[in-house]
């Protein structure tokens, strides 16, 4: 395990210059600045200062963050520091921030220190899209689905609204071999025949026993690590919209400091590694069938591996806050059920992604009048050319 | 006059594998409003958009070995793709409508 709060401390974290805690990222930058004195102050590069970025295929065994500990389900999420301003004792509930201001002195404090109860990552990747773009951005978005959207979502949709939100997630890079083994089929020739009064096209094959072996070194295969975010069944959330505007470029991930997420909100991360390595080991092997690919472009009509074995011979994980825009609606349906939207910004790529309630009633006649046109259109082509 | 046999028999035509260009504009004309729906409900919803972790991820190979072995020929298939070919098939996604 890799210490990486070794140098982190709870409580006051003051400006290098003025001393004051009013210190915040300043998106155009990437650093944090005073809010007093507007001193900026750089965070190192997360993965270069606690030696978590070396060479994968060198990596053997697993090698884990210590913000990637287990959580200790007995862990109070409800925390309370001593104010070294004025003494007074804050609470700070690291379900929801890493941070409270000290309602005497004004002061505020940090949670730097990790804890086992996942609130505080290894790293985290700061803003860097400013939110008037994502506004615009979601505007945009919205605005090209405006025609079959709910009549209500149109009465209250309001791009403004939108959350700045740091969402936890499981960095993973592997050092692996995998072993791939099925049938190939490579074409030979392809013809036409007449059958009745139709032209059939046909075509020849060779068949072949194929088998790959081959070193698979997977860099920053980035995983959802709330159990809320992971369920991604569109039947019952938009969660998909959240996984679809990745992937983030963590690499430029800095040390945690809970100064980054002034003016914005957090999710905590409530999975342990245990219960990822299978999503992880499923997508690691993904990543290998699409390598794969490259090597079997003989095969023009397909491959079928039959048999695919990845062992993993290293493992790296980190978790990490990564930088998302949120705008949510939340439609109640005429049965009673209610359904939560979303439409999510990249905070570093600008990548946007979205789900806009729909006037079903509205879509429905559309479909019905296109429908009505389309059998008219199959009925005149039946005329004309079956007929 | 209209021939029902003939019209069933030219949709059935029109949805074979192997029918012409011209059969495959018919059958969609009498799916347009289905097509339409199912085109303008992904528009909305995007609940077949997720992220690609297979090509977006960063990786690289080494060590490459490969051993192909022929087994027969096949001819006259009607296919123009493998049965079973899941080389292209993903299966670490986290939903599962599609």
């Amino acid at each position: 395990m890799v210490r990486t709060d070794a140098e982190s401390k709870d409580g006051l974290t003051k400006c290098g210059r003025c001393g004051a805690t009013e210190i915040s990222l300043n998106i155009e930058t990437g650093n944090l600045r005073c809010g007093f004195c507007r001193f900026e102050m750089q965070s190192p590069n997360a993965l270069q200062t606690y030696g978590l970025d070396g060479d994968v295929s060198m990596l053997t065994g697993i090698v884990v963050g210590s913000g990637s500990d287990n959580i200790v389900p007995s862990t109070d999420l409800v925390l309370t520091f001593k104010c070294s301003a004025c003494g007074a004792d804050v609470v700070i509930d690291s379900a929801n921030s890493t941070q409270a201001r000290c309602h005497w002195c004004r002061n505020t404090l940090s949670m730097n220190e990790q804890i086992p109860n996942g609130a505080v990552p290894d790293m985290i990747l700061p803003f860097k899209l400013p939110k008037d773009v994502a506004v615009a951005k979601i505007k945009e978005f919205v605005g090209k689905r405006m025609a079959f959207a709910h009549p209500t979502f149109k009465a209250e949709f309001n791009a403004e609204n939108v959350m700045g939100v740091y969402l936890p997630y499981m960095v993973f890079d592997a050092n692996a071999h995998v072993a791939l083994a099925g049938q190939g089929e490579h074409q030979t020739r392809s013809y036409t025949v007449k059958r009745g009064d139709d032209d059939v096209r046909l075509y020849d094959a060779d068949v072949y026993d194929v088998r790959r072996d081959f070193s698979l070194y997977i860099d920053d295969l980035t995983v959802e690590s709330s159990s809320e975010r992971r369920d991604q069944n569109v039947m019952r959330n938009s969660n998909n919209i959240i996984n679809a505007i990745m992937p983030f470029d963590v690499e430029n991930s800095v040390c945690y400091d809970s100064n980054y997420l002034t003016g914005f909100t957090s999710e905590r991360r409530d999975t342990n590694l245990d219960d990822l390595t299978g999503v992880a080991a499923a997508q690691s092997k993904d990543i290998a069938r699409y390598r794969a690919n490259e090597m079997v472009t003989f095969y023009d009509r397909g491959v079928r591996w039959d048999d695919e074995q990845l062992h993993l011979v290293g493992q790296r994980w980190v978790s990490a806050y990564l930088p998302v825009w949120l705008y949510s609606y939340y439609e109640t349906k005429s049965s009673g059920k209610s359904f939560v939207h979303y439409v999510a910004v990249n905070g570093r790529t600008g990548e946007t992604m979205g789900s806009v309630p729909i006037n079903q009633r509205k879509l429905l006649l559309v479909a019905a009048g296109v429908e009505l046109l389309g059998i008219i259109a199959f009925l005149l082509f039946f005329f004309l050319v079956g007929g | 006059m209209f021939n029902y046999t003939e019209a069933v028999g030219f949709l059935v035509q029109a949805s074979s594998s192997d029918s012409s260009g011209a059969n495959k504009i018919a059958f969609l004309f009498l799916f347009a409003g289905f097509v339409f729906y199912g085109i303008m409900f992904l528009r909305y919803r995007n609940v077949n958009k997720r992220h690609h972790h297979e090509s977006d991820t960063k990786s690289r190979t080494a060590n490459i070995q490969a051993g192909d072995t022929f087994v027969h020929s096949r001819t006259g298939v009607t296919d123009s793709n493998m049965p079973g070919a899941n080389n292209k098939q993903f299966n670490g996604k986290l939903w599962g409508l599609f």
